[in-house]
């Protein structure tokens, strides 16, 4: 067990050396789509400031609580961008182009190996820019910090980058159902602008769904409100529970699926 | 005509062809304008009234939003410029109609095979909507009626002539398809798309007076709600900017044919 995650970790650092070398072969371009993805943080920023500004506050929470959730959303935008867009992309297209046959073939777990082997460094600016504003947020906001909020902020963002995941995993997995549908891998990213906001935004219906039934709304705020200090610990429960049961279900379905693959041998 | 007409067609049966994809992008395209109204009747929640708008008014604006968004937007400019880089275009360059008319003539009709599946939805969003909330009325004398077509018209040059530009760009940088991420925020930011000209700041009010994107969103709605009426300075200033914009991307591609090479 101890020997194949030693192998597990060896790999998915050896994927990130890979790339990074790819990064020094391309430096202009790394530069143009860092200054991009930056663009869109500072967008992001200034939109929410124009709505704020327009009544001090955003379903019950201010500017200060805002930016920390605008703060957490950066950070978990820029692992969907870096990470999860590049394998997504990669993993339908194997699909569609028979090229998985090579993936299944090797002597590793396949849903890892299709999940890590890419990424792309552009958005490492866009998660400091988060972090920074956070911590700015936090002191200038004189909000009191703990160690175990910080260590739940972790362990919450750490969940929410799993349930994006594993969201996203399901959603590429699709494509074995489907004869071709080139723009699957947007499905997951299109939807960003619901974890973009606090939950109490969703009345009604749009609560119900997006909160219990497809818990997007919970994917920045949850984290959000631990470091607040709001946090609730049905809402934590819940949401840890859910994303452990949909993983489940993410490599239940893979497994499932893989059968209906057919391929020429590449 | 006849052999535009033929293109068009040809495009309009090309994106039959992948109709599964139009209709997810009409959903998700949906389903943002859906969020974007959430966040707004949050703004509102427990006010009448934020800086002149009601809330029907606001959700009737982002709703007209989503039906000029659906007329106007051209995203072509990323698998366009591959095309360029890879030196794939070569087979448009053998026919009798320029490159940049091509394009437009394929746009239109895979804009056409789109607007068949948005604008009815869009509609029908309308009505549910309208069923909860007082939208406020919509004005449909023929005046009104012809200055939003004509700003229509407008605000999909514009949107056609900057993902061009950046199709063109493609012929001398690796990364010209980024340039639609420019395209985006600057439209976003300075075309009422997201904002709303009253909830702006000062200086971008100013910004936004200034430049002609707000053709493209926050007049019509205006046209369309009464609060403004298009002068002949307008005219003159949209025909000016739309004159600027042509021979620039004339002056492009004649660059750009020189530049292009491909084997095989």
């Amino acid at each position: 067990m101890w020997k194949s995650l030693k192998k597990y970790w060896f790999i998915f650092w050896k994927f990130r050396a890979i790339r990074f070398m790819m990064l020094l072969e391309y430096r202009g371009n790394f530069w143009f789509w860092a200054f991009v993805s930056l663009m869109w943080t500072v967008f992001n920023f200034f939109f929410f400031d124009l709505i704020i500004g327009a009544r001090n506050e955003l379903a019950g929470w201010n500017k200060t609580e805002m930016y920390v959730l605008i703060s957490t959303f950066t950070m978990l935008d820029a692992f969907t961008w870096s990470f999860f867009y590049h394998n997504m992309r990669d993993y339908i297209a194997s699909i569609f182009n028979g090229q998985l046959t090579i993936t299944l073939t090797r002597p590793i777990n396949s849903q890892f190996l299709l999940s890590v082997q890419n990424n792309s460094y552009t958005n490492v600016v866009r998660f400091f820019v988060g972090l920074g504003i956070l911590i700015v947020t936090l002191r200038n906001g004189q909000i009191p910090l703990t160690l175990a909020g910080v260590i739940g902020f972790a362990l919450f963002f750490f969940i929410s980058l799993l349930f994006v995941y594993t969201l996203w995993f399901i959603v590429a997995t699709c494509s074995f159902w489907v004869d071709r549908l080139d723009n699957i891998n947007e499905l997951v990213p299109s939807t960003r602008r619901v974890w973009q906001v606090p939950k109490e935004v969703f009345t009604g219906f749009a609560s119900t769904f997006f909160s219990v039934l497809l818990p997007l709304s919970l994917i920045a705020s949850l984290p959000s409100e631990i470091l607040l200090g709001r946090a609730s610990f049905q809402w934590l429960a819940y949401y840890a529970v859910f994303t452990a049961v949909l993983f489940w279900l993410a490599h239940l379905f893979f497994t499932f699926s893989i059968r209906k693959y057919s391929g020429v041998a590449n | 005509m006849r052999r535009y007409f033929a293109l068009i067609q040809l495009w309009f049966i090309k994106a039959l062809e992948y109709r599964a994809e139009l209709v997810v992008w009409a959903i998700l395209t949906l389903l943002n304008t859906v969020i974007l109204l959430a966040i707004w009747i949050s703004v509102f929640r427990g006010q009448t009234s934020v800086n002149g708008y009601q809330v029907g008014q606001i959700m009737q604006y982002f709703l007209l939003v989503t039906v000029i968004n659906g007329v106007t937007a051209s995203h072509f400019e990323g698998w366009r410029s591959q095309e360029v880089r890879e030196g794939k275009i070569d087979h448009y360059l053998t026919k009798p109609i320029s490159y940049p008319l091509q394009v437009l003539l394929a746009d239109i009709g895979n804009r056409l095979f789109y607007l068949t599946l948005i604008l009815p939805i869009t509609f029908l969003v309308y009505y549910v909507f309208s069923l909860s909330f007082n939208l406020g009325t919509v004005a449909f004398t023929p005046l009104v009626i012809a200055q939003f077509i004509f700003l229509l018209g407008v605000g999909y040059l514009i949107e056609f002539s900057c993902a061009m530009i950046a199709v063109l760009l493609s012929f001398w940088f690796e990364g010209a398809e980024g340039l639609e991420h420019f395209k985006w925020i600057t439209i976003s930011l300075f075309s009422g798309f997201m904002i709303p000209l009253e909830f702006m700041p000062g200086w971008l009010r100013s910004a936004v007076d200034i430049l002609p994107l707000k053709y493209m969103y926050a007049i019509p709605i205006q046209v369309i709600q009464q609060r403004v009426t298009l002068r002949i300075t307008d005219f003159m200033y949209i025909f000016f900017f739309l004159a600027v914009i042509f021979f620039f991307q004339r002056w492009l591609w004649q660059k750009a044919t020189a530049k292009y090479t491909s084997s095989g």
